[in-house]
């Protein structure tokens, strides 16, 4: 013991104290560094030994870097970010729909549908009148123009959707892969006794942004390694194996995982690959921005598209019956369709007493609205399409509900579907004289039927403001039907424009939380870089003085 | 808790984006007028707004409505006003002779005065209004005419060529394209000549439309010359638009007389009663007018004056003339048509009957007129309650979708206040630094 001690406690107050100084200087560098932990430096005294009958220190040393992390909060980020992706990725695509249902700024299928029926009215006032002919084939041409924008306008979010698939499922492919470096990186880091801190902090950030992607659910392993799972409890990450996640290449994509872990992962094989789609997306389970895509194209969109379906179809019925009904001017204008309608047939299976049809090859071109005829499908009243699976793609033993169960006769069999689908709604009239605004003819052939006759025309002018009309919903006119659409629009819009706003305060509090835990503040890192400077000061003085008394002794000897 | 500088920076970048939307919403409200912009701001009024706006148009279809019906029915009510004075100057003109006359030059005068008036009555009946007849019904337009049309012939005979004129060009009864009429005859008997013969599918009664412009006229008198022999049987008639039942007046022709039968000869016709007094041939023929044929339809134009709510805009010739309605039962030309005869004749009994008659004329024309009065006082009153309903409606649209402007620049002020406030401390606020104090 003498001044070698004072010496040894000087040096070790330098070494701590730079090695703090290190830490504070690292944490300053990365002020702005995501997802970056600050770290402190966990001083403590050096072993204590007796002198001269006193407990006398043997100095400072560094017992730890310690990182200032919060294992509950990282949970309820991953959880937080997920919910708040998937809402904005709904929030992105109901905001580039909106506008095809904005009736209140523009003119769309409301306004069109309202021309076409006043020009019906027009045509009652004048019914010989070639104007007033032509502004009924005009106004029909815009409606179906406008039923046909709005259903393109859907499909083409609805492929967009479709499209960005790929390019998400990569990205979560690429931070899978780098989580699982990371894994194996702090593992090896750890077993050497080394500490993974910024290692650790890069993984976490990762898990979080996957988590804006997908949700996944993730546990540290005692080894350090964290696994990450998917919805469907398929492990995403599973020590240094991850698994490949792609889109299939067709529209609509299928979401597919490898179905084994590896590192690197079995090569992509559609046939062996497991089918993801149901359990990233669906009504339940969509998280991330997976999820949150996966519901506009599989739930969102084809539930508007059967909205815009059913009306065409309930329009081009309601208006051919009356239309069909009534006379032209010329002699072979009788029976003529307005709106041009097709059949179809598609093999299935009714069972008696049950309003479902199962066992379709496809369901392609069967739109809700259209009328059915079949084995055990009752005629009167009319049955009707009432909806198709959202689930895309179709699975091929796809069903459909309908408006009434089948009774006697029911079985496999061809069944009819009779109806217009609003991508390929059109006019079937061309000639104007086709134009049946004649009805209730007198005996006589059409020709001689007078021109003056607006029977027909006033019936179709009616239909406009008729409510009791028959869709899914219940009874309504048509205008009604789509302003309640509309209407519909405008709710799922503001919910998830409350949720993405919701979403955003309650992440904003979380990171506020873990700026407030794990943030750097520079005032905070100044202090102790002043701290630190002035110790390693002191203890340079410690180191002066001590040298200092070496030479007073040194001298004394002289 | 810890407060970092990055945790300042955060929430002043969050608090000042919050600030720009709500300003930039209320700019939004400002610069179109509009409360609500997009569905999702607020889908409840945009369902209400949407179904009202809806009513307000199909209320302005409506007025569309009324004010055409408006001028239908004015167009009628000036025809109606018309036919009452014929109505009365023919009943002058009967009074004035009522005893009938031995003097042939003043019952000719009688008569020329009667069939004038007959004249004007037709073009009253077939008053106009665009295209329409007004009081056809339903065939108010188009009513084609049958011609006799045989293969290989460019002339038809048995039209009616009133309207006709040449160069107008033909399609139907076995023509082809592009054929015009080249010349008309309207001495007896009555016929067309075409640029072109008719091809194979001609036959006799084709229908032929003709263009451009033509519309068949709802009455129709058809003038023929035929030879009376003092019997009921006239030769010499192109008979092809005459029909049974059509009533006959003319030299000699007995009051009430109709056509009893059409052929077997051809030209020939039978008469319910034979010609008196003694079948003249004084001149080899006489001229013949058949009338009183309403080629019209009774049926009633209904338009849509409210929802759920019709009107019919026309009265029809046959209740009107024919005295098939609620109006009368007075068929006007029928009955002038025998006192024209009576007076030619010197029938006294006939041309009191005749006269008589005629006198409910007035009845029935002014019932038609109360009739057009009242249905213009119901479009006025729906034409009220429409444009109250359409106030109504448009007054709550507004109250939902008007920017309250003084309300709206006071929030402005506010929010424009708040968000300097927050740049301002933000400004501040980022710039404190322990660096700064540090030496």
């Amino acid at each position: 013991m003498g001044i070698e001690n004072i010496l040894n406690i000087g040096s070790t107050g330098i070494t701590a104290n730079r090695l703090a100084l290190e830490v504070t200087s690292e944490n300053i560098a990365n002020v702005n560094t995501p997802g970056y932990s600050r770290q402190r430096s966990v001083l403590e005294t050096g072993t204590t030994t007796m002198s001269n009958g006193f407990p006398l220190g043997s100095g400072v040393k560094l017992a730890a870097v310690q990182r200032s992390y919060d294992a509950l909060l990282q949970l309820q980020m991953v959880n937080g970010s997920s919910s708040y992706n998937q809402s904005l990725a709904r929030q992105t695509a109901l905001k580039q729909l909106e506008p095809l249902f904005n009736e209140l700024t523009n003119n769309g299928i409301g306004d069109a549908m309202q021309q076409f029926f006043n020009s019906w009215h027009d045509l009652s006032v004048n019914p010989q009148g070639t104007a007033e002919r032509q502004s009924v084939m005009t106004r029909a041409r815009i409606l179906v123009d406008n039923f046909q924008q709005m259903s393109q306008g859907l499909s083409d979010t609805q492929n967009n959707a479709n499209a960005m698939l790929s390019g998400i499922t990569a990205d979560i492919a690429d931070k899978a892969k780098n989580i699982a470096t990371l894994n194996s990186q702090i593992r090896e880091t750890e077993l050497s006794g080394a500490n993974a801190n910024e290692l650790r902090d890069q993984r976490e950030l990762l898990i979080r942004q996957l988590s804006e992607k997908a949700g996944v659910r993730f546990f540290e392993e005692q080894d350090g390694t964290t696994s990450l799972y998917l919805p469907g409890g398929q492990e995403l990450v599973l020590g240094f194996n991850y698994r490949n996640i792609y889109a299939s290449n067709e529209n609509p994509a299928k979401v597919m995982v490898s179905n084994a872990t590896g590192n690197p992962p079995p090569a992509a094989n559609t046939s062996t690959d497991i089918d993801i789609t149901a359990t990233v997306g669906g009504a339940n389970n969509s998280k991330g921005e997976i999820g949150g895509i996966l519901q506009v194209r599989d739930s969102i969109i084809p539930g508007y598209q059967d909205k815009l379906n059913e009306m065409a179809n309930v329009l081009a019925r309601e208006v051919n019956t009356l239309h069909q009904a009534g006379y032209g001017l010329s002699a072979t204008s009788i029976n003529k369709p307005f709106f041009a309608v097709a059949a179809q047939n598609a093999t299935a299976a009714s069972t008696s007493g049950s309003a479902t049809l199962s066992g379709f090859a496809s369901l392609r071109g069967i739109s809700v609205g259209m009328q059915v005829t079949g084995p055990g499908i009752p005629a009167t009243p009319p049955t009707y399409v009432a909806a198709t699976p959202y689930s895309t793609p179709p699975a091929p033993t796809g069903s459909v509900t309908l408006s009434g169960s089948a009774g006697a006769g029911a079985g496999a069999g061809t069944f009819t579907f009779t109806g217009v689908n609003s991508i390929t709604f059109s006019v079937a009239i061309t000639d104007l004289n086709d134009i049946a605004a004649a009805g209730n003819p007198p005996a006589g052939t059409p020709a001689t039927f007078g021109a003056g006759n607006n029977v027909n025309a006033l019936a179709i002018a009616d239909l406009g403001v008729n409510s009791t009309l028959n869709f899914t919903t219940g009874n309504s006119s048509l205008a009604g039907f789509f302003n309640a659409f509309t209407s519909t629009v405008g709710v799922d819009l503001q919910n998830v424009n409350n949720e993405v706003k919701q979403g955003e305060g309650f992440l904003r509090q979380l990171n506020t939380l873990r700026e407030s835990n794990s943030g750097v503040s520079l005032d905070e890192e100044l202090t102790n870089l002043m701290k630190y400077q002035r110790a390693f000061q002191g203890s340079a003085k410690v180191l002066t003085t001590a040298t200092e008394m070496l030479d007073t002794i040194l001298g004394l000897v002289r | 808790m810890r407060v970092t500088q990055t945790t300042s920076s955060d929430n002043a970048l969050y608090n000042i984006q919050q600030a720009r939307t709500r300003l930039d919403r209320l700019n939004d409200q400002i610069s179109s007028g509009m409360n609500i912009l997009r569905p999702s701001d607020d889908p409840i009024s945009t369902r209400q707004i949407l179904d009202l706006e809806n009513k307000v148009k199909e209320s302005d279809q409506y007025l569309s409505n009324i004010t055409r019906a408006n001028l239908w029915l004015n167009v009628t009510d000036t025809a109606l006003t018309g036919i009452a004075d014929i109505a009365k100057a023919i009943k002058g003109v009967a009074s004035s002779i009522t005893s009938g006359s031995t003097d042939v030059v003043i019952r000719d005068a009688a008569v020329n005065q009667l069939k004038e008036l007959r004249k004007q009555l037709t073009d009253l009946a077939n008053v106009q209004l665009g295209d329409q007849y007004v009081f056809g019904g339903f065939k108010n337009t188009t009513a084609p005419i049958a011609g006799d049309t045989a293969n290989g012939t460019n002339v038809v005979t048995g039209i009616d060529v009133t309207n006709l004129s040449v160069g107008m060009t033909v399609t139907g009864g076995g023509f082809p394209a592009n054929t015009q009429i080249t010349a008309i005859t309207s001495g007896l008997p009555v016929s067309i000549t075409l640029n072109n013969p008719a091809g194979a599918s001609a036959a006799p009664g084709s229908w032929l439309t003709f263009a451009p412009g033509f519309t068949a006229a709802p009455f129709k008198v058809v003038e023929g010359k035929g030879t009376l022999n003092g019997t009921p049987t006239v030769t010499g008639l192109n008979t092809s638009s005459l029909s049974v039942g059509m009533p006959v007046i003319g030299e000699g022709i007995v009051p009430g007389t109709t056509i009893l039968s059409i052929g077997p000869n051809p030209g020939e016709i039978v008469l319910s009663a034979a010609a008196t007094p003694p079948a003249a041939p004084a001149s080899p023929s006489v001229n013949l007018l058949f009338g009183g044929n309403y080629r019209g339809s009774s049926d009633q134009i209904n338009v849509n004056v409210a929802r759920n709510s019709k009107a019919a805009i026309n009265i029809s010739g046959s209740e009107l003339f024919s005295g098939a309605g609620a109006y009368g039962n007075l068929d006007m030309f029928a009955t002038l048509d025998g006192l024209i005869t009576a007076i030619a004749t010197n029938n006294v009994p006939a041309i009191q009957t005749e006269a008589s008659n005629f006198s409910k004329a007035t009845q029935q024309i002014s019932n038609a007129q109360g009739d057009v009065a009242g249905r213009l006082i119901r479009l006025q009153s729906s034409k009220n309650m429409l444009q109250r309903d359409q106030n109504t409606a448009k007054g709550i649209i507004s109250d939902r979708q008007n920017v309250d402007y003084a309300k709206a620049a006071v929030e402005l002020n506010q929010e424009k206040t708040a968000f300097e406030a927050a740049l301002s401390a933000t400004a501040k606020i980022t710039q404190l630094s322990l660096l700064d104090y540090l030496r």
